[in-house]
């Protein structure tokens, strides 16, 4: 009952917070442990000490809170999105490294990473109140805007675990390629993309069946098939244009999503994981790991305009708008 | 709350789909000298390697998801033979299980490969001889442990990058020392580095022989950029880099070393597997222990998505190429047609880092970069079975 009227109320609280955003960007420093804050005018603005080895990034609903995943020392903490100041703390959540929020704005559904599970923390009591067991190695959670699937991936048992968010129980585990990592999934909610980043493809996952029904590859100029090492996905509201971090292959490869197929490649930086296409979609954040920076790319243009320096080794970007 | 835990888990599975066995056998000898402590001539006690069974044990707890999506029951049986037992029998007796890891000598592994007769995949996870892959050619002996041609090649690489070109050798007294020197000759000729000297070492204080006992002087008289060391025993090498006349960096058996995996590797998930592995044997993962994960993943990968039905199905899949494997070193692993050799990532580490990884960035093959390490299929002396 209690859950239930503070749910209410994060439904209430939720949207007149929407006028007033920021537009500040976030971007998370795994090895240095700080996330950087960067400005409208994409000029860095400040920085501040985090929990150790942050990775995962994501808004509360309301964009109050910054909720950080840091694998480092097991936390999920959560920081006020004004002041930058830590707000509550979850311990003992072992190795933390992505996550999602459930649309009920509550559960978050982590993938931890050391211990082979996926569990739910509610954020309003702090407790774990489901344990999923996945193959070793979960790393990417996309849950479906409808709020009926959580897809968890499995790097290092080649699976998309998936969770029946109603019934709590794992509904099926699919085969795809080696070593999946991050997910999309098309705005009509009909197709969840996986990015295999040791096979160097895209597997397409029919959200209907949860069948694998196809898979793109990447061949950068300059670059061997090895080097392709595809990471996190970015997409746009309209699903017609998509954009997939390629590791080591030092660029980002930008997809026709209809036509399933690459129409161009932008060399951005060293070994890119991390991609968030801004809320006007002019602009998409690049966190290359390898050289501690972030690149701007002009969307329409097809080209790096900036590149940032920030911490050492960025991770996720989020954006407050 | 443990208890507790397990049962919210089991709840949490959906049903499994109708089962069928997976076994693998680990074989291994009693009295096996690898497994001896040894005490060197120097007094100075070395404790034996740990056994590598926990490797193995490890890899089939993780695959139980993907034995869930499979309906595969995966299992871990060890058979210890006798100092004296036939291993070709043991092999001949290995039913049910559909793979064998063998933590074997080569001429153990040999024997047992040739009873497996072609229809029995044999993992050697330990011996790094050139001799064994090409005296095993044409069986169904499957080679985890990258050879000493494709560490010397991983070796030859790094100095070339670093435009250490030219090259002091100094060979040990043992047969494997030569052996090993001879490697890292015929790698330094196929990428570019030249040896300037191949100096003989003998252990021993005899003045008379100071030619071939100091380091100081058989390093004085040299121009060189870097120091190559074979010392297969780990017994003079030990001092060498803080011997030579001139300050230069040591690569071979001390100083960079070529391996297969180290617990200190920090990309490519490899903290994860360290971590994983720590956690459950309890100390750190072996270059033995990761071999013997990698075996078993192979297995599991070849049934379960590669769809083989039975133990020489297995072999096909694995030497036909279709079996990749994420081996936690960055690029995926399959095993070579020609020699059954894992193809895959050498690291070169130091005792207490990992450096780099080759194949090192600018050695390019018309296939792969990982066919830049190893023996071709030149070098070897049947051609692959189809």
């Amino acid at each position: 009952m209690r859950a239930l009227i503070f749910a209410g109320l994060l439904l209430l609280a939720a949207t007149p917070a929407r006028a007033e955003r920021s537009g500040l960007v976030f971007v998370s420093n795994e090895r240095s442990s700080q996330i950087f804050v960067l400005d409208r005018n994409d000029v860095v603005v400040g920085s501040f000490a985090s929990c150790a080895r942050p990775r995962g990034l994501h808004f509360t609903k309301d964009h109050t809170q910054l909720i950080v995943a840091c694998g480092g020392d097991n936390t999920i903490a959560m920081y006020d999105v004004a002041t930058r100041k830590l707000v509550r703390r979850f311990r003992d959540v072992p190795d933390p490294e992505t996550f999602d929020l459930a649309p009920n704005g509550r559960d978050l559904y982590i993938s931890n990473e050391d211990s082979a599970e996926a569990t739910v923390l509610n954020l309003e009591t702090g407790e774990v109140t489901g344990h999923f067991p996945t193959g070793e190695e979960p790393e990417g959670v996309l849950i479906t805007p409808d709020g009926k699937f959580a897809f968890v991936a499995s790097e290092a048992g080649n699976l998309v675990h998936v969770i029946d968010i109603a019934a709590q129980v794992v509904k099926k585990d699919i085969f795809v390629s080696e070593r999946p990592r991050r997910f999309a999934l098309t705005p009509d909610g009909k197709s969840l993309w996986v990015s295999c980043e040791i096979a160097g493809v895209v597997d397409v996952i029919d959200v209907a069946s949860l069948t694998r029904t196809g898979s793109l590859s990447f061949a950068p100029r300059g670059m061997t098939r090895d080097e392709v090492t595809p990471v996190d996905i970015a997409m746009n509201r309209a699903g017609t244009r998509a954009w997939v971090a390629l590791g080591r292959a030092n660029n980002v490869a930008v997809i026709d999503v209809q036509r399933l197929e690459v129409i161009d490649y932008i060399l951005v930086g060293r070994r890119p994981w991390g991609l968030r296409l801004s809320g006007d979609e002019t602009k998409l954040y690049v966190a290359n790991g390898l050289s501690d920076d972030i690149a701007i790319v002009d969307v329409a243009r097809g080209k790096v305009v900036k590149a940032i320096p920030v911490g050492i080794i960025p991770y996720a970007i989020v954006i407050d708008e | 709350m443990n208890r507790l835990l397990a049962a919210i888990c089991f709840l949490a599975w959906s049903a499994p789909a109708m089962s069928r066995d997976l076994t693998i056998l680990m074989l291994s000898r009693a009295e096996d000298p690898f497994y001896a402590a040894s005490v060197a001539d120097d007094g100075v006690a070395r404790p034996a390697p740990p056994r590598p069974r926990a490797g193995a044990a490890l890899a089939v707890r993780d695959v139980r998801a993907i034995g869930r999506a499979t309906g595969l029951e995966i299992r871990l049986e060890s058979r210890e033979l006798a100092a004296d037992a036939d291993v070709a029998q043991a092999v001949r007796d290995a039913g049910p299980a559909v793979a064998v890891i063998g933590d074997l000598a080569g001429s153990d592994l040999l024997a047992a490969a040739k009873a497996a007769a072609g229809m029995l995949a044999v993992f050697n996870i330990r011996d790094d001889t050139d001799a064994l892959r090409r005296a095993a050619c044409g069986t169904s002996l499957f080679h985890v442990p990258a050879s000493t041609t494709g560490q010397t090649d991983a070796l030859a690489q790094f100095v070339v990058r670093h435009n250490w070109k030219n090259v002091l050798l100094l060979t040990g007294p043992l047969e494997a020392d030569r052996v090993l020197a001879s490697a890292f000759v015929v790698s330094a000729k196929k990428f570019g580095a030249r040896i300037v000297a191949d100096k003989p070492f003998v252990m021993g204080n005899d003045p008379r022989r100071r030619e071939q006992n100091s380091v100081a002087l058989m390093s004085y008289a040299e121009e060189f950029d870097v120091a190559f060391v074979a010392d297969t025993a780990h017994d003079f090498g030990r001092a060498v880099p803080y011997a030579l006349a001139r300050p230069r960096p040591v690569i071979g058996t001390v100083g960079l070393m070529a391996g297969d995996w180290d617990p200190l590797a920090d990309r490519f998930g490899a903290p994860q597997v360290n971590n994983r592995f720590a956690k459950f044997a309890g100390r750190p993962m072996t270059p033995a222990d990761w071999a013997a994960w990698v075996a078993v993943h192979a297995v599991v990968e070849a049934v379960a998505r590669k769809s083989a039905a039975d133990a020489a199905g297995i072999v096909q899949r694995l030497q036909d190429g279709s079996v990749q494997l994420d081996v936690s070193k960055g690029m995926a692993a399959s095993f070579r047609s020609w020699d059954h050799q894992l193809r895959q990532p050498v690291i070169l580490r130091t005792a207490d880092a990992v450096i780099d990884y080759a194949p090192i960035e600018g050695f390019l093959h018309q296939v792969t970069t990982l066919d830049t390490l190893g023996l071709g299929a030149v070098d070897m002396p049947c051609k692959p079975a189809r």
